[in-house]
This record gives structure tokens, sequence and C-alpha cells, in this order.
């Protein structure tokens, strides 16, 4: 079946489009080059005054696993105070801040994302994270296991191994846990949490292994880089929230020694200690830092006012931030000698001085970082606010005057103290669509997906052109997901089931040996039951693998 | 897999009969005949059922009215039940991750409301997650860091007869050997010394179980620095409370358990709240943490799938083509005695024994094969075992992991998700 999409304006960054009107082809689920004129079009979709996107790209989004479904067990009443009707293809479900997870594939493809990746894959967890993914319909998923607060690595780290060990671990656990990348959250700190330590700088080290967040940072950004895994270490730096931590976000990114580094939801890493309250935007210096540094990117973490709930890996920080919950009730636990997680309801306000200042310092970051494929659009949903604040934040990216209105709503000191009334940039659609579609896609290694040229799988948004970014970015016309339409007019039309994106990069099998006696020695789950099949991945959890391409393992 | 008997025993199988999920189990297969080499009762009793094959499956046949009938007899005839009926009721649910979600996939579309048999125990734990939180462990965790287990209750081996082996049994852990002995304190009844290794030093104090949560709040009023009668409370006298107190205060890591079944008397929610509350407190100044082992027919497995489908984990109704949940209102026992389910779908994939209750309505049971019903139910399908009779998953107590299950025999017995299914496509 040959579908066309007629003479739509589209942005396809990846491949150097600015808004040219031009005509797509779809068979096979797959974009295709202009067929033969004999050729017979079985369905065509006149896009005239539509801008034309691949589908959007969630790089870092809580959307399965344990935490989630801990924040949806502690807040009962946010599912009594948001729930969704079922309809003729959908399921009823329910959530403010964490819908649930049918929910959450709806309102995600509703807006025209068609991928969406879960950052903190607790190893132990990763079948439960799968799942809940599997059971988020649209879109195609994946995650990001979490290393560097484990027992293991931190033996290893302790021990002195050498970086090749380190490399064969690291790909075991991609193995292992069907994931896509590896993130660190809060390195060395939350073990250090289960030792009693409330706090833990850069290059302090852990109270038991004496290994520091540094070397955490630095073993394994090397080990993906030298494994060929396209996205870097995905990193929740040292002391998220504290006043005054941008100085430990820069000795973080210099962590890397120049390796690729992502820095994720950065915005809670930007905060200075000026003015008399001890706490200022940052903002400046970690852009400048970013726009120095090639090998730096960062996703933003912007919050918006109201109520969500924040789940976090970062038990230290977590815990000390119980003192803010709202509703007053938390969540933490020490989870199986790998992590842990914590989960605060929170609600910003923008009449709160704080508040004011993250929502400024996040707007500040996204206008001061000059390179759109190095700086990319998230909430951390639902810790700086659910995804379906995205249209909002759109507009305010893209329309100074919006911004400028919604500036003047917030704490006066705090817009005082901002410098975001002096940032004119405005985000073209081109730049957006870097920042939502082909620079995601670039940095996960997705090499069919983000962008429009042939041969790319059709995910494929179209939006209807309007002044107001937020109403057109709310409501696509049509998605496209494997060149099926799933959505039109921003209401589900079709249903599909997504994959899993996994990388596989090579290692030496020796490291079970060695893996098998520590799980048979302290753990209380055997090897054989922890690692996920590519077959396990298809039946049981429901969402067949997706290889990643993964460059040739080089060990320096 | 493998239809002979072999002499090679399975490695590293799961066993689904309890939350702890004892992963490290060896099975020899002879036919339909599964061994076990573990001393838990649970665990032999819940592998021990006979199966059915092609050779001896005619006791697997599904029924109508007590008659026995095809299966696509069977699914036809609940569908057309459950396509009739105003308010049906989806209960028991004894199933795997598959199952819950064919269960659900079902209910939505039926506008049923769900609820487990072990619904009442559950939610003394679930409340209090919901009205406050919790700092919580796992297993790994708490085996390995662990130098105080404060216990609630003297009968957790009834739900986690495996409990005090894998905590405190014999074996290495993580940080070698802890500056002081372990210590394991028991409040509540019994007798016996648990089965922990010799190095750790058990204390016992006696209290009525109905009298737990009283005794979680004098430890925290104490620690608060309140002043409480030498006499103590629940029989327990000041000093020895203030030596628990003592103790958990100089842990590394203190860890605090109880199981949910055994507080078994009205409003054991606020006990539990006790228990949760001293564990945070004790944060301030060192570690600790709750641990609530136990529950069975993979109650955790229903409340986890549950929850992030619908938001909530068990007593909740689809009826209003959204999901709602009230512990109260939607009680299973409740729905049956006042008449306002008018059918019943039975689910016990594990257990032959948790048979429907006694019920006015038709009753759909999807019964774990050998189940004998007190009277023959509108339809009744013997269905398999999941990680004997085919592969699932299910959860551990601690909600961290989720297991695999693999078939360990051949079967005719249909898994519940696929039958839940067909159900579904007949609607």
């Amino acid at each position: 079946m040959l579908i066309k999409l007629t003479a739509g304006t589209i942005y396809d960054p990846a491949n150097g489009v600015d808004g040219e009107v031009r005509d797509l082809y779809i068979r096979d689920g797959r974009i295709v080059a202009p067929p033969a004129e004999t050729e017979r079009v079985s369905v065509e979709y006149d896009l005239r005054g539509k801008v034309v996107m691949a589908g959007a790209i969630d790089l870092h989004t809580h959307i399965g696993g344990g935490k989630v479904n801990l924040a949806r067990g502690l807040l009962p009443e946010f599912c009594r105070d948001a729930h969704y009707a079922r309809g003729e293809l959908t399921r009823s479900g329910c959530g403010l801040a964490t819908p649930s997870t049918l929910v959450t594939g709806y309102r995600y493809a509703q807006m025209g994302y068609t991928a969406a990746f879960e950052p903190a894959v607790l190893p132990v967890n990763a079948r439960q994270a799968h799942m809940e993914m599997a059971d988020t319909p649209i879109l195609d998923t994946g995650g990001y296991a979490m290393l560097g607060n484990d027992d293991f690595l931190l033996r290893l780290l302790r021990e002195g191994a050498a970086q090749p060990l380190i490399n064969d671990y690291v790909a075991w656990v991609l193995h292992a846990t069907q994931c896509l990348g590896i993130k660190v959250v809060n390195p060395g700190g939350i073990n250090a949490f289960k030792f009693n330590a409330r706090a833990l700088d850069v290059d302090e080290p852990n109270p038991y292994y004496e290994v520091t967040p540094r070397s955490i940072v630095n073993r394994l950004a090397r080990a993906l880089h030298e494994l060929g895994v396209a996205h870097p270490l995905h990193v929740h730096a040292s002391n998220l929230g504290v006043p005054g931590n941008f100085r430990s976000t820069l000795k973080t990114m210099g962590a890397a020694d120049g390796l690729p580094l992502h820095l994720t939801h950065i915005q809670f890493h930007s905060y200075g200690t000026e003015g008399e309250r001890g706490f200022s935007s940052a903002a400046a210096e970690i852009a400048e830092a970013i726009n120095a540094n090639a090998n730096i990117s960062a996703d933003v973490g912007q919050i918006m006012f109201g109520q969500t709930v924040t789940i976090s890996g970062d038990t230290m920080h977590q815990y000390n931030n119980r003192r803010h919950a709202h509703p007053r009730k938390w969540v933490c636990s020490d989870i199986e000698c790998e992590a842990g997680c914590g989960v605060v309801p929170f609600r910003y306000r923008d009449r709160n001085f704080v508040n004011a200042m993250q929502w400024a310092i996040g707007l500040e970051i996204f206008l001061m970082v000059d390179d759109p494929w190095r700086v990319f659009l998230t909430t951390d949903h639902p810790n700086g606010a659910p995804f379906t604040s995205y249209p909002h934040l759109i507009r305010l990216l893209m329309d100074r005057s919006f911004r400028e209105d919604m500036l003047r709503q917030v704490h006066p000191q705090a817009a005082a103290h901002s410098r975001l009334s002096g940032l004119t940039r405005e985000y073209s659609l081109y730049e957006l669509a870097i920042m939502t579609r082909a620079g995601p896609a670039r940095i996960l290694g997705l090499r069919d997906r983000g962008h429009l040229a042939a041969g790319a799988f059709a995910d494929i948004a179209v939006y209807t052109d309007q002044p107001d970014r937020e109403q057109m970015f709310a409501r696509p016309a049509y998605v496209f997901k494997n060149g099926e339409l799933v959505v039109r007019e921003g209401e589900i039309c079709a249903l599909t089931r997504g994959g899993t994106h996994a990388v596989k990069p090579e290692f030496d099998r020796g490291i079970e040996k060695r893996l098998r006696r520590y799980f048979e020695r302290y753990h209380t789950i055997r090897l054989n039951n922890y690692r996920i099949s590519d077959d396990e991945m298809a039946e049981g959890i429901g969402s067949p693998i997706i290889a990643a391409k993964c460059a040739p393992r080089v060990d320096a | 897999m493998n239809r002979q008997s072999t002499a090679e025993p399975l490695q590293d199988i799961v066993c689904p009969f309890c939350g702890l999920c004892c992963d490290d189990l060896s099975v020899t297969r002879a036919g339909q005949e599964l061994v076990i080499d573990t001393p838990c009762p649970r665990a032999r009793a819940g592998f021990a059922a006979p199966g059915a094959d092609a050779a001896n499956g005619t006791d697997a046949l599904p029924q109508i009215a007590g008659t026995p009938c095809t299966l696509d007899d069977a699914v036809a005839y609940a569908a057309q039940l459950l396509g009739a009926a105003h308010q049906p009721l989806f209960a028991g649910l004894g199933t795997d991750v598959a199952g819950v979600r064919a269960l659900l996939r079902l209910a939505d579309r039926c506008g049923a409301s769900f609820d487990h048999m072990n619904s009442t125990a559950m939610l003394r734990n679930l409340l209090v997650l919901q009205d406050s939180g919790w700092m919580t462990t796992t297993l790994g965790e708490a085996r390995n860091r662990a130098d105080v287990l404060l216990l609630f209750g003297g009968g957790v081996e009834r739900s986690a007869p495996r409990f005090y082996e894998r905590l405190f049994g014999a074996g290495e852990t993580l940080f070698g050997r802890p500056r002081r002995a372990r210590e394991l304190i028991i409040v509540g009844e019994g007798e016996a010394r648990p089965p922990v290794e010799e190095s750790v030093r058990t204390t016992r104090l006696h209290c009525d179980t109905r009298r737990l949560g009283e005794v979680a709040m004098a430890l925290r009023a104490l620690q608060r620095g309140a002043h409480l009668h030498p006499s103590g409370v629940a029989g327990i006298a000041l000093e020895p409370l203030r030596a628990v107190l003592d103790r958990l205060r100089s842990a590394d890591y203190g860890v605090i358990a109880w199981t949910a079944a055994e507080l078994d008397f009205p409003h054991a929610e606020l006990a539990v709240q006790a228990f949760c509350e001293l564990a945070t407190a004790l944060n301030e100044t060192t570690r600790c943490a709750a641990l609530m082992p136990g529950g069975d027919n993979a109650e955790h497995t229903l409340a986890q799938v549950a929850t992030w489908q619908t938001g909530y984990p068990t007593r909740a109704s689809l009826a209003a083509a959204r999901p709602d949940f009230d512990p109260i209102r939607h009680d299973s026992a409740r729905l049956l005695r006042e008449a306002e389910a008018d059918v019943l779908l039975w689910v016990s994939a594990f257990d032959r024994h948790r048979t429907p209750p006694p019920c006015q309505v038709p009753a759909i049971v999807l019964g774990r094969h050998g189940m004998r019903p007190a009277s023959p139910p509108a339809v009744f399908i013997p269905v398999g075992t999941p990680g004997i009779d085919h592969p699932g998953h299910v959860f551990r107590c601690d909600g961290v992991t989720a297991l695999p299950l693999r078939a360990l025999r051949h079967s005719v017995l249909p898994p519940v998700s696929d039958t839940l299914q067909a159900v579904l496509a007949a609607l």
C-alpha cells in the first residue's frame, strides 16, 4: 500500500530540510523515495499549510518501573482527580502526574510523540519497567540501566579493576536488562546513603568503598565509549537541588575527560547561592560550559507550576526533600544492593521564590545554550511537570511576548533576579524539530527514526500551523506510527504496539562466571532469572527488541 | 519443553507459591510428577498437585453446570453470562502477569469490579502507603546489610516459610562481619527458636498480636523523648522496650518487618502505620527500613499490574467506564452479600483449595486443575498453573522484581490469559 502525504511544509533537520514544501511517500511502514508516476497511490493526505515533522522522541521520561508504580500507589487521589473514560478503541485509566500506562501511550501519541525512553531502569527491576512500557500503546520505548551505586561495580572500582573488565560488566548489564544506555544517579551517593551518609560531593570518597563520584562517572563514560554504545553516559549529577550545586555539575562535566557525557535535568543542577535568599541562577555558567565543550549534552528538566510528583533513584536527596512533600506523604526505598528510589509529591508555586527561580533557570538554559543538537526538551516527567505540559513549554520557547507575560506572573523577586527578560531568542520550528526529533534520535543512535528521508520508519507528526504554538503542538492533525495513521485531529483512531530499542555491545562471556558466583553468594535472585532474553521481551513481556547499531568495541 | 521424564534436575526454578518467590529450587520430573528439593511446605504442596497431559487429561475437561463440555463451549457460555450481566465481579484473581493483563482488559470491556482473595490482608499495608508513605528495603538489601531485625509478630513462617533462612541464615554477606553480632528481636506470640545462624542473638518479647501496634507506638514515643510508665505497654515492661530502641538506634542498618496476614484484627492498618512511622523516625540519626514479607496467590502481581493499568491495586471498579477505587464498596464479600453483583468470575490458578465463595449468582470459575468447588458452578474451566504448566511472571513481595516462571511439564491445561482472551473475543 502506497500512502502519499501531499505538499506539507517539511522540517527535517537531520537532512537539512528547513520548511520546504514537498510530498512524502510511505510504503510498508517506511518512508520511500517518490515512486514512478504509474504507481497507484492508495491513500492521499492533503497537507497544504500543515507543518510536517518526524514523530517526536522523549529521551528522558519516567514512564515505567517500580518507582513510577509506587508513585501511583502512594497517590490514589491523583487518580480520583484525573481519570479517562474508556472509548471505542481506548481503555480507561487515570492519573494526574503519573498516568496509567495506557493513558500515557495515548496522551504522548496525541501530541505527536512516537518514542519515549525511561531513563532510570534499575537492573533488577528491568522486567517490570519493560512490562509497563509494553503496556504503553503506540510508542516505541527503551530504557537506560542504572549503574554506579551497585555494590558489584563499586567493589570492582575499589579493587582497581582494569577498564576492559568494567566494559564487560557494563555490556553484560545492557544485554541482561535489554537497555539502550546507562544512567548514573548521584554517583556513589545512593550507596553512601545506605551507610548513613547524607551528602557526597564529586571528589568525596564513598564512606565504604572510598571511590569518588568523579571516578565512577569517568569509568562508566569510558566504558560506553569503548563499547561503541551511541548514547553517552546519562548522568544525574551529585547534589541535586542543593543551592550552589552548579559547581559540582561543572566538576562532573570535567570528570568525563573530554568523553561524551549527557547531563540530565540540568535545571535541577544549575543553582547558585547569590542573593539574600542564598538561592540564585547559575544557568549562565552552565550554558557557557555546555557551549564551550562539544562533548557535553543536556536535557533541561523544565519545571512548570502546579501539582506533580517527583520520583528519583536519588534516595539521598529525596529523603532530604521529604520536608517539601505536598501532600505530606512520601516513599524512600533501598533496593537490592543496586540503588534505591524516592517518591515525593510536590507542588511548584509561581508565587514561591525558589520555584519561580527554578522555572526561570530552566528557560534560561534553553535560551542560552547555542546548539539545539545538544539540548533537549524535557520536564523530567513527572519531576518538573507532567509530559502533557510540553505544548505550553514549546510556546514559552517560541514566543517571547508570551514568555514575558508569564514572567510577570511569577514571584517578583525571582523575575527581577532572572536574566530571562533580557533573552530575546525565540526557537524556530527547525530548531524545535532538532531538539525534539533529530537531536534525540542522533544522541540515542537511532538511525532510522527522527528524520524523514527514504528508508526511515514512517513515524510522522503533522501539525496545523497556528500562531499559538501551544494549541498547535497540543493537537496534531495527523500522527503516523510505522506508517499507520494512529491520531486524527488529536484523537486516537488506531492502536499499535511498539517495540523496545536496545543495544548489544560485544563482551567477553567470561564475566558471567564471576557474576554467577556473586549472585549466588549475595543476591536473592539467580543470574538465570535476572537476565531477560529477546524471546521473553517479545512473548511474556510483550515488546519485541529493536536492536540499535553499535560501533565496534575498542578497548584502549 | 521436554515430554520425557528426565533424571537431570532443572535448576534455578522459581516458586510462585508465596511472596518470597525463592528462585533457587531444583526440580526433577517424572512424567507429570515433579519432585522438588526444598523443606518449604508451601513449595512442596504447590508443586505436588497432579498435572494433566493428553494421556490422563479427562478430568481436565471444562464443565457447564457440572457436565463435561468442550473448552469452546465453556468459553462461549462464559462470554454469554458476562455479556448479559449488569455488574460482573472478578474475584480470587490468583494468576500471573499475563493473566492479570487479560483479566483487566476483560474487566474494562464488561465494566467489572475486581478484588483479590487476599485484599483484606493486602490493604493493611496498602492503606498505609496511600495515607502516609513509608521507607522500605528489599530482601537482598536486608540480607546483606541488616544488623538488627525487629519482627512484629511471631508467625512470619506461616506466610513466608523460608524468611529467616533467607535473611539471617548461613552464608556470606557483602560487607563481612558487622561491628556487633547480628540481632533478631521478635515481638509477639510464639516460643520456638527461629532457624537462624547460630551467631545471631535472638530475643523474644511476648505480647498479644493485637497489641503489636501499641508496642510500636510506645517505641516511637520513646524515640521522641516521651516518658512512659515503668510498667510499659502490652505486657512488656519499659526496660526491655528501651533496650529494643537503643539497639535500633545503634544499628548500622535496622530492618522492621511484619506479615500483613498475621495482623488479623480490625483496623490493623493502624498497627502497620505505627511500624512504618517507627522505621522512618529512626532515620533521623541512623538507617532503618521496613520490610513486608508474605502474600500468597500472587497478590503482589495483581497489585502491580492493576496499579500500572488502572491506577489502583485491588478493590476497584470499572463499571462507570473509568477506574474507581473503594476498599469498602468494592469488597467482593459485600458485593455478593448485598446481591450487588450479578455474575462472579473467580480465578485461582495457583491454589486448588481456594474455591469460590458460596453465592446466589452464576459463577464462572477458572480454577487450578484438581479444584473441587463446593457445588458445580455455571462454568468451570480447569486451568494450568503458571510456573508448572506454562511460563509466566510473578512479582515478589518487596515489589522490586518480577520473576520468570518456566513450564516444567507438558500440559493440556490452558493458561488463564488465553482462556480470558478467548472469552473477550467471544463477547
